[in-house]
């Protein structure tokens, strides 16, 4: 049985859905290591932006962000 | 005319009376204190003056308008800083400062001047270009006073202006409200009396909903003024409780210990009679007297009294 | 309206700074350049997987498959993501007091409301261009036609169906104070009133048949028009803003 599928047609296509995939679950990954405040554990995000493709750094992006950790006063005050 | 009033200003939460019926009046250009332990009912009497909350009776003038939800024109003379001041977390001090201008309508080049002005007013100019989500609670403090600042308001609503300061910020901040003196009325909440005796021309004190009294700050000072005495002794004066508190005069002895030194304090309700009298009970007493003093209540007594013969009423 | 122009820059630069524009593409451009591809391929993918026995009648599918699976795509997670946009917009504002101090400056409420939407709805815009040109250019590359004016009609209805998901969830989260529950009552009220689109007489003015329109448009299939439902959607969506305004004036700050 012989398969229609075109792959030299079909590569060039499937490369952009997959840098759109990829390079959000880089940001995902970046952002979650390098935030100092994630809401819930950092594990379960990692996790959760690695097995679910697309939906999983949208939600880590939508409700994981955490704000960004307050520094202590004195270097304002020196 | 008044720069705030209210009547019968009152706010209910389901059973819970945060508010009963209070009726104040706060001449201009004066710095107003509005003085009550925690969930006294502060916070809310300073939303509903601000038109956040609205009132389950009475009204509420600021500035001559009736307070109400949507009155763009009355807060443009309003400034307000709220108890816990937050802002957008993605913006820096400097943009925020340049975003409430815009929202006053300042013209670009006086938004600018006055945000720079309001920033070193502040203590923020090193952190200016940084994002306010890493800003701590202090600096939010100082960011939330300049910003109810940028209009120049001529009424200003402080709710706790003094909180997660340091003693060098609070310093700061009770120096900038005196200067405002000249062209604002100020408004602050707070439970810390000695930052009224330091700023404030007059002041209501206010416990669980209810006012307690109103009064200038040296009105209250006499009313209650030198009627205690202080002494210190070389010897316990265990024994001479017994005989202090059996002068009709006396309302109150109290024992002290000031530095390992034991010591008492008399509330006299007779003032003018036990200044005659007092020393010849200590000096019959035989006790080896070191310190005698007159003394005035501190503004700390003063409101404990206020607010425990309310509670008892 | 005091306020508009000032809030709404504000808004806009939010979008931005907290990456919400680029989210929302991104997703929109993985299904415009993922249905395509799988709308040509499964079949076939089918196909070359099955073990010979059972043939299974697999039509052919056609360009006008790949758009109207794109659509049908988009609204379930378009409609989600809206709703997760918005559903914290108002309530996190009251939340955390930002709100108390924007607007005890001279600005409406209303003015306030209405730049968040339009600046969510910009968002949207942006997606939905990237998505729709994604698709259709997919789509004439594998299949070699696809119905451009059918598919720009439907790709306005769709818009619209979006501004009033994200208008219906402004208003609950106004409403309440926790932005999940306010998302939640969201998404249900948008799914009902999706479900009942079908229903005769009624489901004329419902926010389902925009996207039964738009399919009919892509397909050139006869079918009475959706304006009913584009006018009645606009006026649901008005409503809600209006709700929404009535709501924040009652509002504690």
């Amino acid at each position: 049985m012989n398969s229609d599928i075109n792959l030299a047609k079909l590569l060039p296509l499937l490369i952009p859905v997959a840098i759109i995939e990829f390079g959000l679950l880089v940001w995902a990954l970046l952002d979650v290591i390098r935030r100092k405040n994630v809401k819930g554990p950092k594990i379960v995000w990692i996790i959760v932006v690695v097995v679910f493709e697309i939906i999983g750094p949208i939600a880590y992006f939508l409700f994981g962000r955490g704000e960004e950790s307050a520094e202590d006063d004195s270097e304002s005050n020196s | 005319m008044a720069a705030i009033k209210c009547e019968n200003l009152t706010k209910k939460y389901g059973n819970v009376t945060a508010l009963d019926g209070l009726t104040l009046e706060v001449p201009g250009r004066t710095i107003f204190g509005f003085l009550g332990p925690n969930g006294a009912g502060k916070t809310t009497t300073v939303k509903l003056l601000m038109g956040m909350s609205r009132p389950t009776a009475g009204r509420a003038w600021v500035d001559g308008e009736e307070v109400a939800a949507d009155t763009p024109e009355l807060r443009s003379h309003i400034g307000y800083l709220p108890d816990v001041p937050n802002f957008y977390n993605w913006m820096t001090g400097a943009e925020f400062l340049r975003f409430v201008g815009e929202l006053h309508h300042l013209p670009e080049a006086e938004n600018k001047k006055r945000s720079e002005e309001l920033l070193a007013l502040a203590d923020l100019k090193k952190s200016a270009r940084r994002k306010v989500g890493g800003y701590s609670r202090g600096m939010k403090q100082r960011l939330g006073m300049a910003q109810a600042l940028m209009n120049r308001p001529r009424v200003l609503f402080l709710d706790e202006p003094c909180s997660a300061l340091d003693p060098m910020g609070r310093r700061d901040v009770l120096n900038l409200i005196l200067k405002l003196k000249e062209t604002t009325t100020v408004f602050m909440s707070t439970h810390i009396l000695s930052d009224v005796e330091r700023v404030c021309d007059s002041l209501a004190v206010i416990n669980k909903g209810k006012l307690v009294t109103t009064s200038t700050v040296s009105g209250l000072h006499s009313r209650f003024a030198l009627s205690s005495f202080e002494m210190e002794f070389e010897d316990d004066p265990a024994k001479f409780v017994p005989v202090l508190e059996a002068q009709p005069w006396i309302k109150k002895v109290e024992k002290l210990e000031i530095n390992h030194t034991p010591g008492l304090r008399v509330q006299a309700g007779d003032v003018a009679q036990a200044k005659h009298s007092l020393p010849q009970l200590i000096a019959q007493s035989g006790l080896g007297l070191i310190r005698y003093e007159l003394t005035m209540p501190s503004l700390e007594d003063i409101f404990v009294k206020l607010v425990e013969g309310d509670t008892k009423s | 309206m005091s306020g508009f122009w000032v809030f709404l820059r504000k808004e806009l630069k939010e979008q931005f700074k907290t990456s919400k524009v680029i989210i929302v593409a991104a997703v929109f451009l993985f299904f415009g350049l993922g249905t395509p591809i799988l709308t040509k391929y499964t079949p076939e993918l089918i196909k070359a997987a099955g073990t010979g026995g059972i043939t299974i009648e697999m039509p052919i599918p056609t360009s006008a498959d790949s758009l109207i699976g794109y659509t049908s795509n988009m609204v379930q997670f378009g409609v989600l993501i809206a709703v997760l946009v918005a559903m914290g917009a108002i309530a996190k504002e009251i939340e955390t007091g930002t709100a108390a101090i924007v607007l005890s400056k001279p600005v409406g409420r209303l003015a306030f409301i209405l730049a968040k939407l339009k600046a969510e709805s910009f968002t949207f815009l942006v997606a939905l261009v990237l998505g729709g040109l994604a698709c259709w250019g997919y789509t004439f590359i594998l299949f070699g036609d696809a119905n451009a004016l059918g598919f720009l009609y439907q790709n306005l209805l769709f818009g619209l169906f979006i501004v009033f998901c994200l208008g219906v969830t402004l208003y609950f989260s106004s409403l309440m104070k926790n932005q999940l529950a306010a998302g939640g009552l969201a998404l249900a009220l948008i799914i009902f009133l999706s479900a009942i689109s079908n229903l005769p007489w009624i489901g004329r003015y419902l926010p389902g048949q925009l996207i039964n329109w738009g399919n009919r448009l892509v397909l050139k299939a006869p079918g009475s028009s959706g304006w009913p439902a584009v006018i009645s959607v606009a006026l649901i969506t008005g409503l809600s803003v209006y709700l929404t305004w009535a709501s924040l004036k009652k509002k504690e700050l």
